[in-house]
């Protein structure tokens, strides 16, 4: 019996010290592996620690790692807890069933969550915004977000932002991505305005409403070369009797400038949530 | 009598368009409804030197080489798709299984080909360090060139290599000053080529040739080189873009969900077979 459980002893000492020798072989061997410019590797990010020198000025340009890019990029300042909704809203709220609010994902009516709708804005702007490439040109500012492949475009010439979105010959649709105007308020911050979301889209992930009306501020600040916030407040008086602080969203600039592809591809989420995610919550469909 | 009616009527109507001539003259646009389009130089100036930039509506006057053979790989990827515009023309084709249905992202270079109602797309070049943008109306989708004289990938989703981009990894070059070669490769395989359901690999090099021939005219010529699933390269389309005065977009997005109503409660109820 004692030679039989000294022998199991030395056994397990083996393998584990075999295991271990592989281990570190692997890990060798992955140091080695040369590095593809068109792949982006986080802990290269996270080494990129600093500010990277002063801000340029009046330039935004480039890409940016936001929140859970593994870039070690401070973490984003969710929107308010306790809004002060009016009536309207407050019955609009609760008609929204977020996963994030622990609703199971097969009774979410998040159109997102469900069928991988377009978040919208300023949703696109505080939900999966791990990256973004801002560009410029003369009459407007790009933002392509990696999330989706999707763009927004804010305009820099002078236009007023529109008001109506009713019937009528001067009439705007609403859009996903609303209608944006900005400008420079000083040589580091870049003020953006922006109404005309549809409704049907959701302002949060946690299912707070908007109107068509609403509108929405965004600050982006690059407070030098590897930083930029990005903080967001909503004021739509039909559904809050206050404006809504949309919280804060931090970026560190990639120096590789690549990130990489993730989009949200309907079929995908039509088979899983047919085959697991539906049977798991107890019925298809969605709450209406 | 009847003259002094005629008279007045003439002076009513004659009040009345000056009525509403002045009221449009004095109507303040809203920012985002252009007042209307001036007339462009004709004949349109010469095109400036290594510059794309603006809005670019088209493709017209859509041409395309004849495809050449598929390889057996090709044929046997090939007769797995059913297109949903065969299928609703004729259910004995089988059921639809265009992706797109679903609204799934198109791909590249099926993006190219007008997908929208009016048959038209527009789309702008931007910069960003060391790239080129292109913003597509077609989905609000774009991609990236990027021109600082680095290789394509040689493979992907292998270990050490990018992972395939529904939308593919580009480098682009400025062949001379009024051509800008772009070239493709490492394409996610599950969109189509085209709206047939051709296929295309992750290995094909599709390569677009933006030429500018004056101030408002961009030729655009897309070769498809794919030895895997076909037996040589062939030119996959060739267009003329136009540059649109107003310089506005259109926001034009498939929704997912309101594809999956009409394929449900429309298109399915009609006898159109979709998978």
């Amino acid at each position: 019996m004692r030679k039989t459980c000294t022998a199991i002893i030395a056994g397990v000492t083996v393998a584990l010290f075999l295991s271990a020798l592989v281990a570190a072989q692997n890990a060798a061997g992955q140091n080695k592996e040369p590095r593809s410019p068109w792949k982006y590797y986080p802990e290269d990010a996270r080494a990129n620690t600093g500010d990277g020198g002063p801000a340029p000025k009046r330039d935004l340009g480039g890409t940016w790692a936001g929140e859970s890019s593994g870039a070690g990029v401070k973490r984003l300042i969710g929107p308010e807890r306790m809004p002060a909704f009016t009536p309207l809203g407050k019955q609009m709220f609760d008609k929204n069933k977020a996963e994030s609010a622990g609703v199971l994902i097969g009774q979410s009516n998040d159109p997102h969550v469900r069928y991988c709708d377009p978040f919208g804005f300023p949703r696109n702007m505080n939900d999966q915004i791990r990256s973004m490439t801002i560009a410029s040109l003369p009459d407007r500012t790009f933002v392509m977000l990696r999330f989706m492949n999707i763009w927004r475009e804010i305009w820099m010439d002078g236009r007023a932002l529109p008001t109506n979105f009713a019937r009528g010959r001067d009439a705007h649709d609403p859009t996903y991505n609303g209608y944006s105007v900005g400008s420079w308020q000083d040589d580091y911050t870049f003020v953006a305005r922006t109404t005309g979301m549809s409704p049907d889209t959701w302002a949060t992930e946690g299912g707070y409403p908007h109107s068509v009306d609403a509108i929405v501020t965004e600050r982006f600040h690059r407070s030098t070369k590897n930083d930029l916030a990005l903080t967001m407040t909503m004021d739509d008086a039909k559904l809050y009797s206050r404006p809504l602080n949309l919280g804060e969203v931090n970026f560190r600039w990639i120096p590789s400038q690549t990130f990489f592809d993730f989009s949200c591809v309907p079929s995908s989420v039509q088979m899983y949530l047919k085959e697991m995610a539906d049977p798991a919550s107890g019925g298809p469909g969605a709450a209406k | 009598m009847r003259t002094h009616f005629i008279v007045v009527s003439v002076i009513a109507l004659t009040c009345l368009s000056i009525v509403t001539v002045d009221a449009q003259r004095t109507r303040l646009p809203e920012g985002f409804i252009a007042e209307g389009i001036p007339k462009m130089p004709n004949p349109p100036g010469p095109a400036p030197a290594r510059d794309l930039s603006g809005v670019w509506v088209g493709p017209q006057d859509e041409k395309s080489d004849p495809m050449p053979p598929m390889t057996p790989a090709g044929e046997a990827l090939f007769k797995q798709r059913h297109p949903y515009g065969a299928a609703s023309r004729d259910a004995d084709l089988g059921a639809s299984n265009d992706p797109f249905i679903t609204c799934d992202p198109l791909g590249f270079p099926r993006n190219l080909i007008a997908h929208a109602v009016s048959g038209r797309g527009r789309f702008i070049f931007a910069n960003a360090p060391s790239r080129m943008l292109i913003a597509y109306e077609q989905q609000r989708v774009w991609r990236e060139i990027w021109m600082d004289g680095r290789a394509l990938p040689k493979a992907v989703d292998v270990r050490g290599m990018p992972e395939s981009r529904l939308y593919g990894h580009s480098v682009g070059r400025w062949e001379d000053d009024h051509t800008l070669v772009i070239d493709t490769t490492g394409l996610d395989e599950r969109p189509w080529l085209d709206e047939e359901g051709h296929p295309r690999s992750n290995a094909a090099r599709i390569q677009e040739r933006y030429t500018r021939r004056d101030q408002y005219n961009l030729q655009l010529t897309v070769t498809v080189d794919d030895p895997k699933f076909y037996s040589k390269p062939w030119t996959f389309m060739r267009g003329n873009f136009y540059w649109v005065l107003g310089q506005e977009f259109a926001e034009t997005f498939c929704i997912p969900s309101e594809g999956i109503e009409y394929r449900d409660s429309i298109a399915r109820p009609s006898g159109i077979q979709i998978k």
